[in-house]
């Protein structure tokens, strides 16, 4: 018979508990970064990230809101004097104005972006919402809050990025226009969301693999 | 605890029916193996002549010199016959052995006729019992090559029907059925009874089965108590090598490692050994719902696993484990061969020693 | 004699996981022997193949999860051989291997592995088949007709009845043709009747409870009786259900597998028929003409809620009878330091 399991309290709750606690290593691999990906980035990588090409507009338009957007509510917070619940209203209408602009400024470099991603494009004021919740500890200087904003979109363009080019190859062939498969061997299915969906809950296993690996060779080098 | 009739759930039969494997053991003449050549008899203890000339607190004075020890569920004869003096008890005798290849209370009924019923209307006599009591033994043994009579000596024969475990296997002695309060007493317990009252003789053997795939001649003995199990075993021969050689049941029985240590109690009904086929591979649970649907007591062993497997202790204790008879019915039957039962009995035995 | 200490029970049932998956295997290859006897070697090679990549990617997967593979779980035999049998004999390799890998490699490991797969791993690769090759899955070669074991086929190939039916037309064929299986159809899903002969077979060795595809596809009839589809009616409505389309074979293997049905015999029952309400449904309002894989995997999403509303009716009604018990059983015969004989009564 196996023997019994440990019980609950002797085994580590989750891989936060060992991961290092100094801050600025722990940049990249946040756990903000992970639960940000699930929550905000799963319909834009599940509906729009088809192709690498749309992930590239799909980014950009990302920058160009969410950038402004996180400056100006660290100005807001810490520079003028208004009162907190100002602060979502204000970024969502830079937000939009900003997505409206990119309307215009994208289509020069992606003709096909602005047809085949829609909506969604404007759906990126969303992430101001993203901002209030998820800067609130980080954010003290103006580089912070730049870079902050620059480490969510280098992440969102990591995760769209994987997927569109997985779901561009095997439904396509191609990989930013460029044939790479034989003609004949696609995959009709990869361009639905079920299967971004899929990719997106690859993508974050192997995440949480290379977050695991990460600190057992932290604790490694700290002995 | 309350015991409980479960109306019927869902469309699905309860418990399991089981081959019997009761013979060739049944059939087989009833030996007598023991490491003392004459009979004890009690010193200070009267012979009594019959039936009318013993008073019933000297029925159970006699028991109680005696030693006599109830094999079904381990408490003294004379105890609970004195629980039970004059309260309007009606008395059962338990020759049901549902389990397969015991048959350590039918066999002796059947050899021992006369002193079994002997030892029935004496602690019918005890108690100043309702009636004359009935015996009841179980109806679904096909493989029987003897016969079991509708009624032995003027005693009837109730037969129990049902897949295993049956009613009364949950080990209670003392029942209350629509107002009638009715007290189990094993069919050997009387036998003993008998030879007590009647002979003056100290209980000295335990009856048990000697049975399994890999005996040569299966049969029920009546064996010393503390004879080892070794010795048994040789007695009946081995036809190979066992992978276990169990004590008890062949459901509910404990495996023993070293058969010259372990020792024939009172409580001893059968000696089995077995030889099993290699277990090849360990496969996890697939979900077939078969534990689900054999469970006598309407549980579900399979949520019980999980939750016992990974430590949920909330779950467990809402999934009700503490009926759990432990009747094995769902190790039975698992496809995977999990160990559903043993795991629940362990997580049962470390709430009890924890409280 | 020293012996290891082993647990009760110390008898088992004769059932094991092997011989559940054997029976299945049997059955299969009966279903197989039929395709063979219609469309020649070009149906066992594509069973073949697909049992071989579905063992080898649930090994692969099996290595990678660090687990030591089990050489002898037929589970990924079963899936291998299911795949095949629900498109038509001259598929490409591709799609079967395809769909094989989609099965295994991520409806099944990538959710736990045996026995914690949410959703049917073979009706899934079925349904990303349908999704990916919508086409040719449904173009299906006459029977009889020789097919190339290699390469492309070049046999004419046609859509079936159950197109016809799709869109509302009454297929026309005798009731001979019926009856053999003769028809234009996916590979195994045509001969009905050996499908069921599988199915009470099954039923008797208790590898299934004949209740559940029973459940199942009497529903489906009740609904193709009393909503016919396009202009059949009565009874030819249910005959070319039944028939025509795949829903034997997807209620004998397919809806019938252990992990991903509930556990008590209410669920089940309740699971059954309400698979077969959904499966009316999509096939009549659905957008391909073999709508049974998405009716599948759509039920499986709900079996964790049938599963959790029968423990909770089970268990009330459990301590409903508990409490209403009329027996009170005991062993309680007085304090245990009670010895004393008992004296004569006055």
């Amino acid at each position: 018979m196996k023997p019994p399991r440990k019980p609950r309290a002797d085994r580590p709750q989750n891989t936060a508990a060992v991961l290092p606690k100094d801050p600025h290593e722990d940049a990249f691999f946040a756990r903000s970064g992970i639960v940000a990906i699930t929550a905000f980035a799963g319909p834009f990588a599940a509906v729009g990230a088809t192709t690498l090409k749309n992930s590239a507009a799909m980014t950009l338009a990302l920058l160009m809101t969410l950038l402004p957007a996180s400056l100006l509510r660290f100005c807001l917070r810490e520079k003028a004097g208004l009162p907190r619940w100002i602060e979502v209203p204000l970024c969502t209408l830079s937000s939009m104005a900003m997505a409206c602009l990119a309307s215009v400024l994208l289509p020069r470099l992606f003709p096909l972006a602005l047809d085949s991603l829609g909506l969604y494009l404007f759906l990126f004021a969303s992430y101001s919402v993203v901002a209030a919740v998820f800067s609130e500890k980080k954010v003290r200087t103006a580089q912070g809050a730049a870079g902050w904003a620059m480490q969510f979109v280098l992440l969102f363009a990591l995760v769209t990025g994987v997927v569109g080019f997985v779901r561009e190859l095997l439904a396509y062939g191609q990989v930013w226009g460029i044939s790479l498969l034989p003609s004949g061997f696609t995959l009709e299915g990869a361009k639905m969301p079920f299967f971004g969906l899929i990719l997106l809950g690859l993508l974050i296993g192997l995440l949480r693999y290379f977050r695991s690996l990460y600190a057992v060779l932290h604790r490694r080098r700290a002995r | 605890m309350k015991r409980l009739k479960l109306p019927p759930m869902g469309v699905f039969h309860r418990g399991i029916p089981m081959e019997q494997h009761k013979e060739p053991a049944l059939s087989q003449p009833l030996d007598l193996l023991t490491n003392t050549p004459e009979p004890q008899r009690m010193e200070g203890q009267p012979v009594y002549p019959d039936l009318e000339h013993v008073e019933p607190f000297e029925i159970i004075r006699a028991a109680k010199a005696a030693g006599i020890i109830d094999e079904r569920d381990g408490l003294p004869l004379f105890k609970k016959l004195k629980a039970c003096v004059a309260k309007g008890v009606f008395i059962r005798v338990d020759a049901v052995d549902d389990e397969p290849y015991l048959s350590s209370q039918l066999g002796p009924l059947l050899r021992f006729r006369e002193e079994c019923v002997s030892g029935l209307r004496l602690a019918c006599k005890a108690i100043t019992a309702a009636d004359s009591g009935i015996i009841e033994v179980y109806r679904n043994m096909a493989d029987l090559e003897i016969k079991i009579p509708r009624s032995i000596e003027g005693i009837r024969v109730r037969r129990i029907g049902g897949f295993y475990p049956t009613e009364i296997r949950s080990g209670y002695s003392l029942v209350e059925e629509e107002g009638k309060r009715y007290l189990y007493l094993g069919s050997c317990a009387l036998i003993h009874l008998h030879r007590a009252v009647f002979q003056g003789l100290a209980q000295t053997t335990a009856f048990l089965t000697v049975g399994g795939n890999c005996v040569a001649h299966p049969c029920n003995l009546e064996v010393s108590l503390g004879l080892p199990v070794t010795d048994v075993l040789d007695r009946c021969g081995l036809t190979e090598t066992p992978t276990r050689v169990v004590v008890g049941g062949s459901m509910t029985g404990q495996s023993v490692s070293d058969t010259d240590k372990a020792l024939v109690t009172v409580t001893t009904r059968g000696v089995l050994a077995f030889r099993d086929k290699e277990q090849t591979d360990r496969s996890p649970c697939i979900r077939c719902g078969r534990c689900v649907q054999v469970c006598p007591m309407g549980l579900n062993p399979m949520m019980l696993y999980r939750s016992i497997q990974q430590g949920l202790e909330r779950e467990t204790e809402a999934l009700d484990y503490k009926h759990c008879i432990e009747c094995m019915c769902c190790s039975f039957e698992c496809p995977a061969r999990l160990e559903i039962a043993e795991a629940i009995k362990e997580y049962r035995r470390g709430r009890r020693s924890a409280t | 004699m020293k012996l290891s200490s082993r647990t009760a029970p110390h008898i088992r049932g004769g059932r094991s996981n092997r011989t559940v998956m054997l029976d299945m295997i049997v059955t299969l290859a009966a279903v197989y022997f039929m395709a063979w006897y219609y469309y020649g070697r070009r149906a066992l090679i594509l069973g073949a193949v697909s049992v071989a990549v579905c063992l080898a990617a649930d090994h692969a997967c099996t290595l990678l999860r660090g687990r030591k593979p089990q050489l002898l779980d037929l589970s990924a035999v079963v899936t291998g051989m299911l795949i095949p049998l629900m498109m038509p004999a001259s598929i490409p390799y591709r799609v079967p291997v395809v769909a094989g890998l989609f099965a295994i490699c991520i409806v099944k490991q990538a959710f736990g592995g045996l026995g914690n797969n949410i959703f049917n791993p073979a009706a899934a690769g079925v349904a990303f088949a349908i999704v990916c090759w919508g086409g040719t899955m449904f173009a299906y070669p006459t029977p009889f007709t020789p097919l190339e074991t290699v390469g492309n086929v070049s046999a004419l190939l046609t859509s079936g009845p159950a197109y016809t039916l799709y869109v509302g037309g009454v297929p026309r064929l005798d009731a001979g043709t019926l009856l053999q299986g003769v028809i234009a159809g996916p590979m195994g899903t045509t001969n009905v009747l050996v499908i069921a002969a599988c199915g009470l077979y099954l039923a008797a060795r208790r590898t299934i409870h004949f209740l559940q595809p029973l459940l199942m596809l009497g529903t489906v009839a009740l609904c193709s009786l009393l909503f016919p589809r396009g202009m059949s009616e009565g009874l030819t409505s249910v005959v070319n259900e039944l028939f025509f389309t795949p829903v034997v074979f997807f209620g004998v293997f397919l809806f019938t597998d252990p992990v991903t049905t509930p556990i008590r015999g209410v669920a089940k029952g309740l699971y059954a028929v309400f698979s077969g309400i959904l499966c009316a449904l999509l096939t009549r309002f659905g957008g391909y003409e073999m709508m049974f894989p998405f009716a599948l995997l759509l039920m499986n999403a709900f079996v964790p809620l049938f599963d959790l509303a029968a423990e909770a009716y089970c268990t009330r009604e459990r301590r409903r009878a508990y409490e209403k018990a009329g027996e009170h059983a005991s062993n309680d015969f007085g304090p245990d330091d009670d010895e004393a004989a008992p004296e004569a009564q006055g």
